[in-house]
């Protein structure tokens, strides 16, 4: 007993101290929301006119921006998590946590909960954002979305569980996350509609973020509830599980990495 | 309370660690010397749990520290050589966090950070970033972070590299005080005035064994003669050529003198044998002046020459 409230202890340990890092450094938030209500800006207009030329009379063009920055910015998570881990080594605390008693998996669940937090908390931004300055209309409801945010933020998180375990410095993790997000959003349709570039259909299947924006737009269009989108559902949630399995598998306490750009 | 028997360590290849053994008791400091690669930070690094052995055993207040780490990980305190701290926290937000790893509830870590904040002159910037500290300061801060939770043993490898002169003395105070409250200290360094000032026993680390283990006392006594400089007019006499000459130097008159050095036992007795022996070549004599031998002159006899015999037969050759 006294063993499991210590390593609970020391997983709030962790949340905290990453907490804290993350409040000692506020403009990286700052930027993750920032940037996605950006390029909502950019975006909107040519959305609009796509939208209006697939039939959606009374679209304003938010259906396509704000959904698809949503997901191709919930990809963000995974440099985040790679950077909790990496800056370890750089700051030299890595050998301290290593010779202090807590565990691996004590580290990983106490690094991953504020990441996922914080990814919650941007696309929570992003939506309430999308819905006040862009007057985003969801036919279906709120708390839907929030179930499919809550699946997307633990797919993107397992991704980057596996990508820490699997990168050796912080410059891969950085291009595959940025890079990665760029690419897979892209072919999922978040710039534009899946349909315009059809060629790209069955590879963006092997996407989370492709089955994330169908889902969310099925919600906003069709007023689709969080049964008619159960498979969405538990594919987000195999990609998140298989990335940390992967993650786990992979996961070397004793393995050198680069922290430093 | 930390026990060490027979570890190996080899990378490719190269054994850096061919059997060593050690044992430190509880309060007892232990300075562990070696060159530099002689294979402190590998020897500290298995203890810590941070590298595998090859071979050999480490026991950790009876946790077996090989085959369970983390068990042992609760009685250890590692100061490791980098220094290794969240710079964009304060020294607070660090020490809290390092408090709670190692399970120190609430009150008793408010406590112990206030203690060790306080022991090691830490309290006014306590709530600074620790990257607006100076080097020293994070230093101090660096070791407070493996003493916060009292640990059995206290593994320190080369503490005050980059310390100034005030951090150095604060760290190696704390580190005799520390002992003195009955933890097991290892102190790996390779400044030999801070093993001196600690008190410690010596453990000297050469080519992969431990060669030396005792009191300083002992060590310098049995591997360090202290030595007498005769220095000459002109030449060095024939019968002292074969010690090692350490050049030649003017003096205010204009006069060249030539410098030797004698290892001897007894420096009054011996030097009275040498003048003897010396004859009328003694008259040449301008200068004598005594060396009381050290922990370094010890430790450079021991893994420079290793057999002291040599210097043995140099004394007595002068002596007959």
């Amino acid at each position: 007993m006294r063993s499991f409230n210590n390593s609970v202890g020391r997983i709030i340990a962790f949340w905290l101290n990453e907490s804290r890092r993350m409040k000692a450094d506020p403009g990286q938030f700052f930027v993750l929301v920032m940037l996605p209500v950006l390029m909502i800006t950019a975006l909107t207009p040519m959305a609009l006119a796509v939208l209006r030329m697939k039939g959606y009379s009374n679209a304003n063009g938010a259906e396509q921006s704000v959904p698809g920055m949503a997901v191709l910015f919930s990809f963000t998570s995974t440099t985040i998590l790679g950077g909790s881990f990496f800056r370890e080594h750089h700051w030299n605390t890595w050998e301290r946590l290593r010779a202090s008693p807590a565990l691996p998996f004590e580290i990983i669940l106490g690094k991953c909960g504020p990441v996922f937090v914080l990814s919650m908390c941007q696309l929570s931004i992003v939506w309430c954002v999308g819905i006040l300055a862009f007057h985003l209309h969801i036919s279906g409801s709120l708390f839907t979305i929030a179930i499919l945010t809550g699946f997307l933020s633990w797919a993107t998180l397992g991704i980057g569980m596996a990508l820490v375990a699997l990168c050796r410095t912080i410059d891969q993790i950085g291009i595959i996350g940025n890079i990665g997000s760029m690419v897979l959003g892209g072919l999922s349709g978040a710039f534009v509609p899946i349909d315009l570039h059809s060629s790209s259909g069955m590879v963006a299947r092997f996407s989370p973020l492709f089955w994330a924006l169908k889902a969310y737009q099925s919600v906003i269009f069709e007023g689709k509830g969080i049964l008619d989108n159960g498979f969405a559902c538990l594919l987000l949630f195999g990609f998140g599980t298989v990335g940390f399995l992967v993650g786990a598998a992979r996961f070397r306490m004793a393995d050198a990495k680069i922290g430093r750009t | 309370m930390l026990s060490i028997k027979g570890l190996k360590k080899s990378y490719n290849n190269h054994e850096v660690l061919k059997g060593v053994d050690l044992t430190v008791a509880p309060g007892e400091i232990v300075g562990l010397i070696g060159v530099n690669g002689a294979g402190k930070s590998t020897l500290t690094s298995i203890v810590a749990g941070l590298r595998s052995a090859d071979e050999g055993c480490v026991t950790i207040c009876g946790v077996d520290a090989l085959k369970d780490p983390h068990a042992s990980h609760t009685h250890l305190g590692l100061v490791a050589q980098e220094i290794g701290l969240y710079p964009i926290l304060t020294g607070w937000q660090n020490l809290d966090f390092f408090g709670r790893l190692v399970a120190l509830r609430s009150q008793s870590r408010k406590r112990r950070i206030e203690e060790v904040a306080d022991s090691l002159g830490l309290t006014d910037f306590l709530h600074n970033p620790v990257e607006t500290l100076s080097g020293g300061q994070r230093r101090r801060l660096h070791t407070a972070v493996a003493m916060l939770h009292r640990p059995s043993v206290l593994l320190l490898d080369e503490p005050t590299v980059g310390a100034d002169i005030q951090s150095r003395q604060k760290l190696l105070d704390e580190v005799r005080r520390f002992a003195a409250e009955g933890s097991a200290v290892v102190y790996a360094t390779h400044y030999f005035p801070e093993v001196e000032t600690l008190g410690a026993s010596v453990a000297i680390l050469h080519e992969g064994r431990i060669v030396a283990r005792g009191d300083s006392y002992s060590i310098i006594n049995l591997h360090a003669a202290p030595s007498v400089e005769l220095a000459f007019e002109g030449e060095i006499p024939t019968n002292l050529s074969e010690f090692a000459k350490i050049g030649d130097q003017g003096n205010d008159e204009g006069q060249i003198l030539s410098r030797v050095v004698i290892p001897v036992r007894h420096p009054g007795r011996d030097l009275a044998g040498i003048i003897t022996n010396l004859g009328i070549e003694a008259s040449r004599l301008r200068s004598v002046e005594f060396h009381q031998p050290s922990l370094e002159t010890a430790f450079l006899r021991i893994t420079g020459r290793k057999n002291t015999d040599l210097e043995e037969e140099e004394i007595n050759a002068v002596l007959q």
